[in-house]
């Protein structure tokens, strides 16, 4: 059985296989031979070799999220790329230049600018707040306001735009 | 003692003080708002009442409900944890009023102290060393301008009702001053209903060292020596330990009798904290008096063997303090990490949702006092601490690398925490070697990013796949009928048979 999994953008395909009573594992040129003892839904067991590892495991919201002996990892289906592209998409700079969007669900304390603004590089332009702190978000660019979303005291979900810039 | 308390707090600080009320024989009464049903204080508490709404002003910092709620319930007492009501002199007179005991000082002392300018005041005449800065607070920005210029910059912004950090700024220019003091007068206003700030000479490279105290009605005092708060981010404590690195027995003594003569001074009565600012020629500065039960007041327990929260309990109900000050002494060392829901590489943004799966550290030297479990929800609402890592070990490296190793025997999966930065911050240098500033998180750790360890990538990528295989079996109903048996079988191969 093959499994694909996307990991900091990089691919993993994974084929699993049973073999005396383990299963081998062949990613890429390696073949693992992992004797696995299920504890419960959230946690396994690893035998490699003379090897212990101790393995959590969750899945949610389309990742999956796995600790390894206190390291954390967490991978995608390639399945879900639709939603990842949009996650992408708001982490490249070219678009966050221009769309100030709420880096966390939270309400909206302060928007300090008005449309049509001129606004410099560094300039705090909305204050949202979440869990009692406020973070202030700013231009990265020279600019000017073209639309205002934000609506002060109203709450936002991560990722929602709320100011739109133009360059000038 | 009181029959039954009421706790006007939530998470983990309201399941220590219910758990200090079940190894009393006090039965419990939770509140709660209505985004905390699932919350662990209301399933551990004997009774409950929903007062409100999430915003804090329409639940947690409702005064007239809480009473309320207390007068329903029959609650004799009010333990009001740390934040929200806890510094509110306005809820204890309130309490007094009523005929409810409110578990802290009286509602005169906690004004007096509450008010920051106010106590500096009062304490520079007896003698205490004070911070430069203004006599009272101001509103205008004008006042503020000219107020900085005298007292030079940098300069910080604090919050007259503060504490925990909020409000507080530091100000390099006058270019920033104006916005600084906007937005620490809204926090201020947002977590504690009085938007009073002032401003103090800021000092540089200092350490943060607090001093533990109990007071009884009877006028006896003790103080259960230092706590170091220097590891700070956007002045929030993260990491506390005790004893600190810069004091010697002497220095100790000297700031632990000025807490005392600060409690006396004050009419402070039932636990509190003397918090001091050290230079780097080990002057110290009073800064304030934290009215409340501190966030890292177990380090202090597992030094000192001393259940401060029961003593809190034992004091409000009229007890007294039978501790003597030459019968305390620290024994080993403890350190807190406290674990919050941010994230760590991403500006520590709050980071919220459910969590998935949770399974707390455990061993010798050991305490997690928190406020989630597996399948927790983390709303937007609340502080985002979830919980409270503390070890002890016989000294400061074994108590260190025990915290290494508790952190990483700690799963929380789901959301973002700041476990693995704390891992970072433990085996920095200048922790290992306790050089401690304030600064210490903005010179060593600023530009955090995790450091994902390939050696198990592969592991977690094959355990990933195992577990999506397990799950679509599941999911397409392939041994529905069978409970659980996912875990015992893969496919059409069987993993149990050999």
């Amino acid at each position: 059985m093959d499994i694909e999994f996307l990991h900091k953008e990089n691919l993993f395909k994974i084929s699993l296989n049973k073999k005396d009573g383990r299963i081998v594992a062949t990613l890429g040129d390696e073949k693992w031979e992992v004797d696995v003892h299920f504890i419960s839904s959230n946690r396994m067991s690893f035998l490699i070799g003379s090897r212990s590892l101790d393995v959590y495991l969750a899945k949610a919201g389309g990742k999956m999220y796995v600790s390894v002996n206190g390291e954390n990892y967490c991978f995608t289906s390639p399945d879900e790329e639709d939603d990842l592209g949009t996650v992408r998409r708001g982490e490249t700079t070219v678009e966050t230049e221009l769309t100030i969007t709420a880096p966390m669900p939270g309400s909206v304390l302060k928007v300090n600018v008005k449309e049509g603004d001129k606004v410099e590089e560094g300039q705090c332009l909305v204050i949202v707040e979440a869990m009692k702190m406020e973070t202030g978000l700013h231009s990265a660019i020279r600019g000017e306001v073209k639309k205002i979303h934000a609506i002060e005291g109203k709450q936002v979900d991560a990722g929602e735009v709320l100011i739109e810039l133009e360059e000038i | 003692m009181f029959k039954k308390i009421l706790i006007a707090n939530r998470g983990e600080i309201a399941v220590r003080v219910i758990r200090a009320c079940q190894e009393t024989g006090i039965r419990t009464v939770a509140v709660y708002s209505d985004v905390d049903r699932p919350s662990l204080h209301v399933q551990m508490a004997d009774e409950v009442v929903c007062i409100g709404e999430a915003p804090p002003l329409e639940s947690y910092l409702d005064m007239g409900k809480i009473l309320d709620a207390a007068r329903t319930t029959g609650a004799e007492a009010i333990h009001p944890g740390y934040g929200f009501l806890a510094e509110n002199h306005r809820f204890a007179a309130r309490c007094e009023k009523e005929g409810i005991v409110f578990i802290g000082p009286d509602s005169k002392a906690l004004k007096l102290v509450g008010d920051k300018v106010a106590s500096r005041n009062t304490l520079s005449q007896i003698g205490v060393s004070i911070i430069p800065g203004m006599k009272s607070t101001g509103k205008e920005i004008a006042t503020f301008q000219k107020e900085a210029e005298k007292i030079g910059y940098p300069v910080m912004i604090k919050a007259s009702a503060g504490g925990g950090g909020k409000g507080m700024r530091i100000v390099r220019n006058p270019k920033e001053l104006k916005q600084s003091i906007e937005a620490g007068m809204r926090e201020a206003k947002s977590a504690f209903g009085d938007e009073s700030v002032y401003l103090e000479k800021c000092i540089e490279r200092p350490r943060h060292v607090e001093f533990q105290v109990l007071a009884d009605h009877y006028g006896n005092v003790v103080h259960l020596f230092e706590r170091e708060c220097s590891i700070q981010r956007r002045h929030q404590k993260i990491v506390e330990e005790t004893p600190s690195t810069a004091l010697g027995a002497e220095l100790r003594r000297t700031m632990g009798e000025t807490a005392v003569d600060v409690i006396r001074a004050t009419g402070y009565t039932n636990a509190g904290t003397v918090e001091f600012l050290l230079d780097e020629d080990k002057n110290f500065y009073f800064l304030e008096i934290n009215a409340r039960i501190q966030v890292e007041h177990p380090i202090t327990e597992l030094v000192t063997g001393v259940d401060l929260v029961k003593w809190q309990i034992r004091i409000a109900s009229g007890e007294k303090l039978t501790i003597r000050q030459e019968e305390l002494f620290q024994r080993g060392h403890a350190i807190e990490c406290r674990i919050y829901a941010e994230d760590p590489a991403n500006n520590f943004l709050p980071s919220l949702g459910k969590i998935h799966f949770l399974k707390n550290p455990e061993g010798p030297g050991v305490r997690v006092d928190s406020g989630i479990y597996s399948g927790y929800d983390v709303t937007r609402y609340y502080d985002p601490i979830l919980a409270k890592l503390i070890v002890w070990g016989e000294d400061r490296e074994a108590s260190r690398k025990r915290m290494v190793r508790a952190l990483r025997d700690y799963v929380v999966l789901g959301i973002k925490t700041t476990i693995p930065y704390l891992k970072d911050v433990m085996q920095e240098p200048d922790f290992v070697s306790g050089s401690t500033t304030t600064d210490f998180i903005e010179k060593n750790l600023g530009n955090w990013k995790e450091s994902e360890r390939e050696e198990f990538l592969e592991v977690a990528l094959v355990a990933a796949a195992i577990q999506d295989v397990l799950q679509q079996e599941a999911d397409s109903g392939v041994r529905k009928k069978i409970a659980f048996s996912p875990w015992t079988t893969l496919g059409n191969w069987r993993i149990g048979s050999r």
